[in-house]
């Protein structure tokens, strides 16, 4: 199939499978080997590449999914000061050594600096947090950084514009633009898996992309957008992660969501990854998924038949197993407004990986309620990865809301929710470890508001 | 005077390579493309130990663009390879000692087809019983991994009197210490392209000594070495993983066998399941000290898993035991250390080469002796500090003259961090709920160079071209450290030129032998010997001057691009003399010359101590290393930003070590072979400040006195780390890596919410 798309500001035309990876159609395809096969699983940020100058990760990403897009890789660096002077800092500042990580580094750094014109190192340190250096330590990649927005100019990656038309019609690999669309493709007796952030595709079907039918929901504009209605927010079901950590509606009324939110991989996952697509995938590990059940959200859920709305945590029954039906679609999510007078809002999203970002979480604790005179009320609680979907806390919660909180309170609630888990051994961890996590997680996410409460 | 041009030795010199790496238009093995390459794809075994009764490959070459599948019996001339002993086969003859063991190549015109194809291929196993603990496996019941038994090397070594002097200790302490499997993650995993030339194989790839390569290709292909040309340009990071065979081999069969150009390189997940690792330990120390402190005696049982084939396991086991009882004077010892097959991944070479595994058990035991006399972590390494021409303690007289233990003991005792540790572990009353704080430090040391006694030497050459510029040409390949960047910075000083009129190219079977690019011999073997080319070329270019001027030779000096006899001022461009070549060598410790030969006659010995800062997270177990700082004994220091880079780097590396990185092995299947299941670290996982200073102890032998210090960087991280948790917490860990999981189920015993 014929693609169209950007690259480095050139019209590109391509004859290749729209299922293969954007990865492998600039470097053998294109032939613009500085993106760098580094791990396959969006992991290692090698192949980071800036799509309508954003990073993304290459090897997750279909080459259909950036059909009619602008496309930035590291050969087009150079074409501003800002570029320029990071390929200058990299390589005067001892920011290289293999050198192999370097174009996704570069990558990354040229979106902060979009977005940040002057970052601090801790703020450079966090924008790469996707990225894996195996020789430098780090140190000096940020010092690269930090020197470079020093000297770089106001130019942009990406200047924002029109995109060409993103649509594509075939028969393995469809991008329509409207939900009917998607609906009706839906409908088609062959089944077809859709496909958004790629972030879990990418991943599960590794080499195997094209023994499936995709319906690709990134160009479907109905399903990206965040609204605030009178009582709920309301957050298109694909919608990428950096999107609602931007929101300011989503920021005001669900937090716990933009706490959630930052730790999803990191900057490349979260330009991809969606909320949709974290519930729909069911992984028990998921966690945009439990900030929506500590919020109490729902989703809408259309078919050409007709939708239903159900509250998050109904959609999954198992990893990776859910209620919806081969032609159902999640097309948004209603956050409903939790207000309650006189009260101070508290919530927290606490999660353990083995890593401090870029990680899947051993296990999670999300908390959402409020704090009334030393007294936690009407608080809400989720559980990830100690069970087979994420779980509501009911019991830690009536813990929690029957006596103002208190050391022995945290630990009453502590052994409760060690008992409320079922969580299983895998290489990740033990059920014994997640259990104690699950508890330590729990406290940790408690003992500010409970010393707050008793100032 | 003649102007000085050139850089100063110990400037922070940017990399050469630097900018070309930055703008991605580096070419690395696997960027290398030629027109109408194949696709290899290599099939594994299923099992750790099996027979292998049949592999029917039919199948899988009938299928579509298929070019060819090749078994054991495809192989024209020797199955065995490695890189101290060939006990390695290319493809399995019949017996399967791990699940790396490679069955079968397959190549196609597309990876997808390729991938396809090798679905297709039916191999006959019939398993066998598997062993996976060293341990074990030096039982006489073991399965048996090779048929000479499984105990591939072991080294003894008794002094004085033990029992007696553990009798009349004051103090004993003891410890069993593991230490865990780490694969290198380098960032590029093992690739490369082979094609016919003019009638010779060119491989190019990710490796670490094209000669070698080029050497053991030939002999599997059963054709004369000057048939096969190895070349190893900028690789994508090894760290000791790609000094081994490890694709080279079966890429290079493709090529012959099919007589079309082929390129392979490995997915992760086969890179981390099947490529060598850092040998996993097994230690049990016992160490015994008079009332003052001073160490009396030492036993140590070691046993290293060195998997299914040799790779460079008995040097490994042999570097441990150089320094397993650290750098200090202890006169009753009993040490037995053993190099053991598995049935598990290949061990092999690993920055720090068997120096990690050793320090951790005597730098943990050290600070434990020290809080059971009450005394300081620093003081109880002084006074036990072994001092130049002393014996050292296993046993190896290292013949050395110089040390700079006390100096970079000196460095940490008054470093910020060390002075200022107790305001820095104090934590606010809500902190100290669920947190602890701790400051470790501990000590190190490494050889420089291949070991005692074992043959070494390097050769390079220097060329002053047509256009009057010079081009050096060296063996050392640059993986990541900066060789090139230093060949270049060492011939423009001795040429008095600017860095940028000098080209290098590295690793190319076909051009100088300067040894592998290993054992941080670069500074000690490769630089003298690119010193001693450069020294013949630039006598000659005077030579030459000197008669065209009519003048004296040492009245000329080299300037630039020109030579200037210094009196008159006359000068003649270098561009004028036409081509010359400076040709230089090493040999150090050849067999045929005894010990020592008229190049060294020191063994060189390097230093480093370090200390951190932990927090540990009482609630999830989770430790943090918050601030380092490190003293290195870098001899002198030749580029500054270089050595840093390899501090900082090598430091990070030792993170990942202590804290998160092993590969987590049933049966002899690595089960956490991708990025997300194995834990390496990232941005966010590593302190900003990572302090290091260097102690510039240099050595009279080696070039401006430099050591090579990307290994001996790595060895005070992971004891400093246990002993900042230990006194952070009252534990004493001893298994590597302290993962959050090992923490918290020792912690959990105390619940930590404390003082509510």
């Amino acid at each position: 199939m014929r693609l169209r798309f950007e690259v480095n500001s050139a019209p590109t035309s391509v004859d290749v499978d729209p299922r293969d990876t954007l990865l492998s159609v600039l470097r053998d395809d294109l032939g613009l080997r500085g993106t760098k096969y580094g791990c396959g699983e969006g992991e290692c940020g090698s192949c980071t590449v800036l799509v309508e100058g954003r990073p993304v990760t290459s090897c997750l990403t279909m080459a259909g999914q950036v059909n009619g897009q602008r496309v930035t890789t590291i050969e087009g660096i150079e074409s501003d000061a800002v570029g320029r002077a990071l390929v200058e800092a990299f390589a005067e500042t001892g920011a290289v050594q293999c050198g192999f990580c370097t174009p996704g580094f570069v990558l990354t750094a040229r979106h902060l600096l979009d977005c940040d014109p002057a970052p601090d190192r801790g703020a450079a340190r966090r924008a790469v947090a996707g990225n894996l250096c195996r020789c430098t330590g780090y140190t000096k990649i940020i010092d690269a950084i930090v020197a470079a927005a020093e000297c770089a100019g106001a130019a942009r990656a990406c200047p924002a514009g029109p995109t060409s038309d993103r649509s594509l019609a075939g028969d393995v690999f469809r991008r329509p633009t409207t939900v009917e669309e998607v609906l009706s493709l839906l409908a088609e007796p062959e089944a077809s898996t859709l496909v958004c952030g790629s972030t879990d595709i990418g991943v599960q079907f590794e080499h195997r992309l094209k023994e499936h039918r995709f319906i690709d929901l990134t160009a479907v504009d109905a399903m990206n957008f965040v609204r605030e209605d009178d009582d709920s927010v309301v957050i298109g079901a694909a919608t990428p992660y950096s999107d609602v950590i931007a929101s300011p509606a989503v920021n005001e009324w669900c937090q716990v969501l933009v706490m959630a939110s930052r730790e999803v991989g990191a900057e490349q996952i979260q330009n991809l990854g969606t909320l949709g697509g974290n519930i729909a995938n069911a992984s028990p590990a998921a966690d945009g998924t439990p900030a929506l059940v500590a919020l109490g959200a729902s989703v809408l859920i259309r078919s050409v038949a007709g939708e239903r709305v159900i509250p998050v945590e109904e959609v999954a029954t198992g990893p990776g197993e859910t209620t919806l039906a081969g032609d159902e679609l999640i097309t948004e999510i209603v956050v409903p407004k939790r207000v309650r007078s006189g009260a101070k809002r508290v919530c927290f999203f606490e999660k353990h990986g083995p890593r401090r970002m870029q990680t899947i979480a051993v296990a999670s604790v999300t908390c959402d309620g409020w704090l009334e005179n030393g007294r936690l009320n009407d608080v809400r609680i989720a559980l990830g990865a100690v069970a087979p979907t994420i779980i509501r806390a009911a019991e830690t919660e009536a813990v929690l809301t029957s006596a103002p909180l208190s050391a022995e309170l945290l630990r009453e609630a502590g052994r409760t929710v060690q008992a409320e888990c079922r969580p299983i051994d895998d290489i990740r961890g033990s059920a014994r470890f997640r259990r104690q996590l699950v508890r330590g997680l729990l406290i940790r996410g408690l003992l500010p508001i409970s010393r707050r409460s008793t100032r | 005077m003649t102007e000085t041009i050139a850089p100063h030795i110990g400037d922070p010199v940017p990399r050469i390579d630097g900018i070309d790496k930055a703008r991605g238009t580096q070419v690395y093995p696997s960027d290398y493309h030629v027109e109408g390459m194949l696709r290899v794809r290599l099939l594994r075994s299923e099992y750790a130990h099996a027979r292998i009764d049949g592999i029917d490959t039919s199948a899988a070459r009938a299928a579509e663009g298929v070019a060819g599948v090749f078994t054991a019996e495809d192989i024209p001339g020797t199955n065995a390879v490695g890189v101290v002993r060939r006990d390695g086969p290319v493809l399995v003859d019949g017996l399967v000692r791990c699940t790396g063991d490679v069955l079968a190549i397959v190549v196609a015109e597309s990876d997808e087809q390729a991938r396809a194809a090798y679905a297709l291929i039916d191999v006959s196993y019939e398993p066998l019983p598997v062993v996976t603990d060293p341990r074990e496996a030096m039982s006489s019941g073991s399965p048996r991994v090779h048929e000479g038994g499984n105990v591939l090397s072991e080294i003894h070594h008794s002094a004085g009197n033990v029992e007696a002097a553990f009798a009349g200790a004051e103090h004993v302490v003891e410890g069993e210490f593991r230490t865990g499997r780490q694969e290198h993650i380098p960032m590029e995993t093992e690739a490369g392209v082979a094609f016919y030339e003019d009638g010779v194989l060119t491989v190019r790839h990710g490796g670490q000594y094209p000669h070698r390569d080029a050497q053991q290709i030939a002999a599997v292909l059963g054709v004369e070495e000057r048939q096969v040309r190895v070349l190893t340009p900028m690789v994508g990071g090894s760290f000791g993983g790609k000094d081994d065979f490890t694709v080279q081999c079966q890429l290079a069969l493709a090529a012959h066998l099919t007589k079309r150009p082929c390129f392979i390189m490995l997915d992760r997940s086969e890179s981390i399941a099947a490529t060598p690792k850092r040998h996993p330990y097994f230690n049990s120390y016992r160490i015994a000290c008079d009332g003052d402190g001073r160490l009396s005696a030492a036993t140590l049982e070691m046993v290293a898993d060195t998997g299914a084939h040799a790779s460079w396991g008995e040097l490994v086991l042999y570097v441990s035991t150089e320094t397993c009882l650290g750098p200090y004077f202890i006169p009753n010892v009993q040490l037995d250390a053993y190099c053991v097959y598995t049935n598990n991944c290949v061990s092999g070479a690993f920055r720090g080469f068997g120096g990690l595994q050793g320090a951790v058990g005597i730098e943990c035991l050290m600070d434990e002796m020290a809080l059971e006399l009450g005394i300081d972590p620093i003081r109880i390494r002084r006074i036990n500090a072994l001092e130049p021409g002393r014996i050292g303690p296993s046993g190896i007289d290292f013949n050395s003259d110089e040390s700079s233990l006390q100096q970079v003991l000196t460095e940490v005792e008054n470093c910020e961090l060390w002075r200022n540790r107790t305001e820095l572990t104090r934590l606010t009353t809500d902190d100290a709920l669920w947190k602890a704080r701790g400051v470790g430090m501990a000590a190190g040391w490494m050889g420089v160079g291949y070991g005692h006694g074992v043959a070494d030497s390097s050769e390079a050459v220097v060329e002053l071209t047509d256009g009057g510029t010079y081009l050096v040409r060296m063996g050392g390949v640059d993986m990541g450290q900066g060789n090139a960047t230093a060949f270049a910075q060492i011939a423009a000083k001795e040429l008095n030129c600017p860095v940028d009129m000098v080209d290098v190219v590295v690793g190319d079977s076909a051009g100088p032998d300067s040894g592998s690019c290993d054992s941080v011999r670069t500074m000690y073997v490769m630089a003298a010997s690119l010193v001693k080319a450069v020294k013949d070329l630039s006598g000659q270019i005077r030579a030459a001057v000197a008669e065209k001027l009519d003048s004296a030779l040492e009245d000329v000096a080299i300037s630039g691009d020109a030579a200037v006899e210094q009196q008159s001022g006359n000068a003649v461009p270098l561009g004028a003399l036409g081509p010359r070549v400076g040709r230089g060598a090493i040999r150090i410790y050849q067999e045929d010359e005894g010990d020592n030969t008229d190049d060294y006659d020191k063994w060189v010995f390097t230093y480093a101590a370090q200390a951190v800062l932990v927090e540990v997270d009482l609630l999830t177990g989770r430790v943090d290393v918050l601030q380092v700082f490190s003293a290195v004994d870098a001899g002198k220091v030749v580029n500054l930003q270089g050595f840093e880079g390899q501090s900082e780097g090598g430091i990070t590396q030792s993170i990942g070590y202590t804290l998160s990185e092993d590969c987590i092995s049933v049966d002899g299947h690595i089960l956490n072979n991708g990025l997300s299941t194995y834990i390496v670290p990232y941005p966010s996982d590593v302190p900003d400040l990572i302090d290091t200073v260097a102690v510039e102890c240099g050595d009279p032998q080696t070039p401006y006195g430099a050591k090579g210090i990307a290994e001996v960087v790595m060895i005070p991280t992971p004891p400093a780390i246990l002993n900042a948790v230990r006194n952070a917490t009252g534990v004493r860990f001893t298994e590597l890596p302290l993962t959050a999981e090992r923490v918290l189920a020792r912690l959990a015993d105390a619940p930590p919410v404390r003082g509510q």
